[in-house]
Order: structure tokens, then C-alpha cells, then sequence
């Protein structure tokens, strides 16, 4: 627990650090495409702190930078080709560094692993009755059976959802309210460490170094909701190029998320195996001509196929819409099936909003609303990102709902258990620290 | 993939740092202060160049008030010159103390150390100044080692080929071996071999001729002419040394001795010998 604490806060010593230097680049690798936005920041001087231990600045930013390429050695949001993910990363950030007019050093990372893990633990205290104070939070988060037993994983995410006092759940600042039983619920996501280990060895290679890391599903969540949505409940799903994640909201936390390894490039790859074609002229023909649902038109309307120029006496072949259909349809279904059957799984019916959002690439399908709604049988409807400033309209859409999400955590993180000091911290400089707080709070 | 590379170029590393080089700030400052700093040596040199100190310091020493009246230019106390003979050293010696009469510029090391190498007989010079006034200049002087007949005048060689003296007698020269023919001065290295090989007989040889630019005739005092090869020269020598053991030995004297078919030397007698004469020496060399 005190090693996941120091390395947890050395990040976010790094954030800090990085904040200060004014200039920072976010990064989304992703298994399509490599984003980089670079933001300029400026201190809000507001307190926004759950914990104000530490009082943290909110900060202000702005988009000074943008580039984008296509992926190269990164499948499933894990690097499996170092030197191509290396070359990818030094393509977006010398762009971006030309755009900005400035050096980036410091790096904010998000990812979409399919071998994240979701863990909902919880734990309770009992003390004499008195007002719960920020040691008491701190002593029920140490009591949590956070550390992960398996050794190959690691937790990036540990997010506290819900406080009870006394049987009385709900709620989501309990200091100063009385009682004598304290119980947290923390929501922790892990991933395999490798992943971490190599995305951080590859940007070493890039002159670059990491200052904070997050999962897609939840910041996507954080780009594309909007506050009552997030406040009743509800389900953000994020059709990215090789996974599908799922990420469930809750009173503006993130309770539950999972990924599937089943995307948008599985689409592609049918139609390039069922036409024979070229992967780039099947992603093609699925951006200009894909859809879900059929109409009456679709036999009546044909689709010419690319050939090869070297083959010039093949005659040329022609498709119907509905045989596109035909192909890519199963593959969706496949998906939603899998995406259904995970919130089967996890109780979100109960909640009392039962909203989905669509985002990500995939979410620009034709008629995926009316498809998705009808297979999960939920009101759904397709997210764009929030506007940030400065961004440019070419970036702004549904595949960019990550790194725009990693942008607003980044200026307004949400605590986690790591910010809250642990009794077992609270020894030897706690009488200094008290009397510092003393003299600041009275001078 | 192929495609996508094609389409959307990485940076190479060694692009990649560069370009994070350029925007930092540190490396900014210094590609600015380089600029600067040649920016100035550049000034400096135009400068220095164009504008005569000497003149400068003479203009405002008579021109203007009592202030300047005691700037003068650098004085030399003494002159040191280690490492050449009696004449070069004072033939520098002369040259420096012209130099700082002259202008105040010349009087610096670098412009002596040109000076004293456009001295023929000068190989190498450094000047070195010391505190209290005075030069010290060491050279390594160009040895006389040859001396080419060239149009009725005789010119002193180095080793390189270099004339270092030019001389309308001959007189006082004698020590040093006398080349003749075109182009005789280049092979000044091939005449020392030539001449180091003769050994012993060399106060025998009256002057070296080099015929046709491609080989060598040795004429003798005694009038006679050894013809040598273009190649094998040190076979040629050898034969040479030999006749040259025998020359005192004949009756007959010789006009000239053709080495040039080592196989086959060619002996031409002034007077034409008897048979037997013949006869009795063509026995005693085949053996």
C-alpha cells in the first residue's frame, strides 16, 4: 500500500511539476490513429480539492497544439512494435512541438487496454461519535485491501465512489457530519504492468517523460457526458478502432468499466476479406458507404470496387449497399451482444439512469443510433466531445472524446485515494505540518 | 502498414532531436552568442586589416594635444636568432628591425614569422616576443646541398629543389656537386642517392648531367662520360665504380662508357686500340 502511495504521488508530484513549466502534451495511442494536443495552462488560483491537505490550483488551458497520425505498432492499446510506436510518437510530437512553437518534456498519457480491470472494494471504520474528519477518510482509504495480489497488474485508477455514515449512503463529502461508522466504496482499475512498463520505455526513447496516465473509457466518459447524465447514471461507450469499451457513471463517479477487443478495424477487416479489397479501400468504402440498417434503395444502389491498375483486363466489380450491409452489420451486432451482456453483469439496470452514449470513431456509423437503441433497448444517443479552446474543428469529433477528456481531468482531477494522507503518514512531520497550517490559517 | 508509412513519414532520430534541440532555450542563447562572437572576430579582422595603428597613433601623437605625446610604438630591446648561420641571422636581424620601423603592425608575430619564411634559405620561423622587449626567433635553415648551372649562372639548391642563392662564378661553390640539363633542378633528391653511391669518386666527377628528363650522365675530370641508366640505377652505379677502379689502368683513353643496356655496356676509346688491346680487356671483364 505505502509503495502503490509513493509512486502514485511521485506522478502526481510530476503533474504538478509539469503544470508549472506552463506547457504539457497529451497523448491518446490508440490503435488507429496517435493524437497529441499540446496545452498551454495558466494557474485558476481556485481551490477545487476534495482533500485540501494539499491545496491544488484548478487551471485554466488552452489547445496550442494539435497532430494526428496514423497508428504504427500499438494493437489493443498495447505497444507491440517498440521502434513503430516510437517512430508514431515522434511523428505526432514534432508536429504538434512545430504547431506550439514550443519544447514538450512532460507528457500525459491515455490508452484503451483491453485487460483493464475494474474492482469495486470497500471498507468501513468505527469511531466514537464526533465529526468524520479528513484523518478519519484517510484511516477508512488505508484500511481498503487495495493492493492487488497479482503482481503483473497495476492499479492507475483508484477512484472513491461513495461514502456512508452510519447505513446512510451517498455521500460524497462526509467531513463535518457526525457519526460513529465511516464505510467508503473505491473503485480501483488496473491494467497489466507490462503495458505501462513499455508505453514508459517508449517515450523515454521520445525524450519525453510521463507525468500522469489515464484509461480512455473513463475520460471519455468525462468529455462526452453531461452533468445530470453523470448525477442519475449512465453508460458511455467508446467504439474505438480495435476495442469497445464500457465505462458506467454514477453520481459524477465512475463505478464500473470494461473493455472488449472487438472494434472498428474488425469491421474493415470483414469487408476486406468478403470483397478481397485492400485494407485502406475497405476502411473506405465503411466510412463513405457503411450503415446498419437497411433501405429500399440499398439493392438498387451499387458501389464500384478498386481493382488493380496492373491487372487492366479483369473487368471492374461492383457491389449492392445492401451487400456492404450484409457484412458489416453481424460484426456491430457482435459488438452490442458483448457490450449487453457485460451490463447484464453489472447491476446497471438498477440505477435510475438508463441513458447509453455513443462515442469514439465507430459512433460515426450511419444509423448506429437507431441500431443501438433497438439491440440494447435503452435511450442512446451519440456523444461529440466537449469544446475546449483552441482546438482546432479538424480534431474536434467523437474519435478525439479521450484526449479532450484527458485535457479536462488534467485541468479538474477528480481525487483519488492517493491524494488522502494515510494515518500511517501522519507520523513524524504531522506536528510540524499542524503548526504550519496554524500559523498560515491565523496569520 | 506499408501504406500508411509511405503516406505519413516518421522523423528520423537524429530530425527528432534536432528539432528539440531548436526550441530549446539554452541552445538559442548559444547559437546567438557564436553568432555574435564571429560576428565580432570578423569586425575585428576587417578592422585590422584596414586600419593602419601605426598611422593612428602617429596622427594623434602630432596632431593633437600633449596628452598623446608619449605614446609611441613597441621598442625592441634585442634580437635573438637561434638556429641559422652567421649571414641568415643577421639578414633577420636586419629584416625585423626594418619591420618595426616601418609600421606598428608588422611588429606583430604572426606578420614577422611571414616575413622571415618569404627568406629563401628560411625553412621554418616562429617569433616569440617576450616581456622585456625583446625577439626571439628560432628557424630551421635550408642547407645548400647542389648547385644548378641555369643560363651562364650557377644557383644554390636545398634539398627540395629550392633556390636559395644565385652566383655568376662558380668560385667558392665547388664543394657542393654541379648539375646541368633541363629540368636538372627537380631531381636534386635523386642526384644526392647518385652522388652518396659514387662515394669516393665524387672529387673525381666535374658535373652531373641530366639528359633527356629521364636519366643521368656523370661527367669526369678526366674528360670521360659514363652514360647511366634510366632504370636499375644502383646496378648501373655499381658497373660504374667498377670501370672507374679500371680507367687508370688504360693505355687508351676513354670518351665515354654506355650504361644504358646494363647487359651490354658500350666503351668508346678516343684513339681505336689494337685487336689484342681489345681482345685482352673484353677477356678480363667477362671474367
Amino acid at each position: 500500500m505505502r509503495k502503490l502511495l509513493q509512486s502514485q504521488r511521485q506522478l502526481r508530484q510530476k503533474r504538478l511539476t509539469a503544470i508549472k513549466k506552463g506547457t504539457v502534451a497529451l497523448i491518446d495511442l490508440g490503435s488507429s490513429k496517435v493524437m497529441c494536443l499540446v496545452l498551454s495552462l495558466t494557474d485558476a488560483n481556485q481551490s477545487n480539492s476534495f482533500s485540501d491537505d494539499k491545496p491544488r490550483s484548478g487551471v485554466t488551458f488552452r489547445v496550442i497544439g494539435a497532430s494526428t497520425t496514423k497508428s504504427r505498432g500499438i494493437r489493443f492499446g498495447e505497444i507491440y512494435e517498440m521502434r513503430e510506436a516510437e517512430s508514431a510518437i515522434r511523428t505526432v510530437i514534432q508536429r504538434a512541438q512545430k504547431m506550439a512553437g514550443c519544447l514538450i518534456e512532460n507528457v500525459f498519457l491515455t490508452f484503451s487496454s483491453a485487460t483493464q480491470k475494474s474492482t469495486l472494494i470497500s471498507s468501513s471504520i468505527d469511531f466514537a461519535q464526533k465529526e468524520v474528519s479528513e484523518m478519519d477518510i484517510g484511516h477508512a482509504l488505508s484500511s481498503l485491501n487495495i493492493v492487488n495480489d497479482d503482481l503483473t497488474r497495476e492499479i492507475i485508477h483508484a477512484l472513491p465512489v461513495n461514502f456512508s455514515i452510519d447505513n446512510k449512503h451517498g455521500y460524497m463529502d462526509p467531513r463535518g457530519i457526525s457519526g460513529t461508522n465511516l464505510s467508503v466504496d473505491v473503485n480501483t482499475i488496473s491494467i497489466q504492468s507490462d503495458i505501462i512498463k513499455n508505453m514508459v520505455s517508449c517515450l523515454n526513447k521520445c525524450d519525453l517523460s510521463l507525468a500522469g496516465i489515464a484509461i480512455a473509457p473513463y475520460l471519455s466518459g468525462l468529455s462526452s457526458l453531461l452533468e445530470d447524465e453523470m448525477e442519475l447514471g449512465v453508460v458511455c461507450i467508446d467504439l474505438g478502432a480495435a476495442s469497445s469499451s464500457l465505462s458506467i457513471f454514477f453520481r459524477k463517479n465512475l463505478i464500473f468499466s470494461q473493455s472488449l477487443r472487438i472494434g472498428g478495424q474488425h469491421i474493415t477487416s470483414d469487408i476486406m476479406q468478403a470483397f478481397q479489397i485492400p485494407f485502406l479501400a475497405a476502411e473506405r468504402l465503411k466510412v463513405l458507404h457503411g450503415g446498419l440498417l437497411p433501405a429500399n434503395s440499398d439493392d438498387r444502389e451499387t458501389l464500384e470496387l478498386p481493382e488493380s491498375n496492373t491487372d487492366l483486363f479483369t473487368e471492374r466489380r461492383t457491389i449492392t449497399k445492401s451487400e456492404l450491409l450484409g457484412v458489416i452489420r453481424p460484426r456491430v451486432e457482435e459488438i452490442f451482444d458483448s457490450l449487453r451482456s457485460i451490463l447484464d453483469q453489472s447491476d446497471f439496470e438498477f440505477l435510475p439512469g438508463q441513458k447509453i452514449v455513443l462515442t469514439g470513431g465507430g459512433s460515426k456509423l450511419e444509423n448506429i443510433l437507431d441500431f443501438a437503441s433497438t439491440l440494447l433497448g435503452k435511450p442512446t444517443r451519440v456523444a461529440v466531445p466537449m469544446r475546449i479552446q483552441g482546438l482546432p474543428a479538424s480534431a474536434h469529433g467523437p474519435e478525439a472524446a479521450a484526449v479532450i477528456g484527458l485535457a479536462l481531468n488534467l485541468a479538474q482531477p477528480q481525487d483519488e485515494v492517493w491524494d488522502f494522507r494515510a494515518p500511517f503518514e501522519h507520523e513524524g512531520d504531522e506536528f510540524i505540518r499542524r503548526t504550519l497550517r496554524w500559523v498560515k490559517a491565523n496569520w | 502498414m506499408n501504406l500508411l508509412k509511405s503516406t505519413d513519414p516518421a522523423p528520423s532520430k537524429l530530425s527528432y532531436k534536432l528539432n528539440r534541440l531548436f526550441y530549446k532555450l539554452w541552445f538559442k542563447t548559444l547559437s546567438i552568442l557564436i553568432l555574435l562572437a564571429l560576428c565580432g572576430l570578423l569586425a575585428k579582422n576587417f578592422l585590422y586589416k584596414n586600419i593602419d595603428v601605426s598611422a593612428e597613433i602617429k596622427f594623434l601623437r602630432e596632431e593633437s594635444s600633449e596628452l598623446y605625446k608619449d605614446l609611441t610604438e613597441l621598442t625592441i630591446s634585442r634580437i635573438v636568432v637561434k638556429g641559422a648561420q652567421e649571414p641568415l641571422k643577421e639578414e633577420i636581424k636586419m629584416l625585423i628591425k626594418t619591420a618595426a620601423n616601418e609600421e606598428f603592425s608588422a611588429l606583430r608575430a604572426k606578420s614577422l614569422q611571414e616575413k622571415i619564411k618569404e627568406i629563401k634559405k628560411v625553412k621554418e620561423a616562429v617569433v616569440k616576443f617576450s616581456t622585456d622587449g625583446s625577439v626571439i626567433v628560432n628557424v630551421i635553415e635550408r642547407k645548400q646541398v647542389a648547385v644548378f648551372l641555369n643560363n651562364n649562372l650557377y644557383e644554390v639548391l636545398d634539398r627540395n629543389g629550392v633556390v636559395l642563392s644565385v652566383y655568376s662564378d662558380y668560385r667558392g661553390l665547388s664543394k657542393f656537386p654541379l648539375v646541368v640539363g633541363k629540368f636538372g633542378s627537380r631531381n636534386i633528391t635523386d642526384l644526392l642517392t647518385l652522388v652518396n653511391e659514387i662515394g669516393l669518386y665524387e672529387s673525381e666527377v666535374l658535373y652531373y648531367e641530366w639528359v633527356g628528363e629521364r636519366r643521368w650522365n656523370v661527367h669526369m675530370k678526366s674528360d670521360l662520360v659514363f652514360k647511366l641508366p634510366e632504370s636499375n640505377l644502383n646496378r648501373g652505379l655499381e658497373l660504374m665504380r667498377m670501370f672507374l677502379r679500371e680507367t687508370n689502368n688504360y693505355a687508351i683513353p676513354l670518351d665515354y662508357i654506355d650504361l644504358r643496356n646494363l647487359d651490354k655496356p658500350i666503351i668508346k676509346f678516343r684513339k681505336s686500340p689494337s685487336i689484342e688491346y681489345i681482345h685482352k680487356k673484353t677477356e678480363r671483364f667477362a671474367g
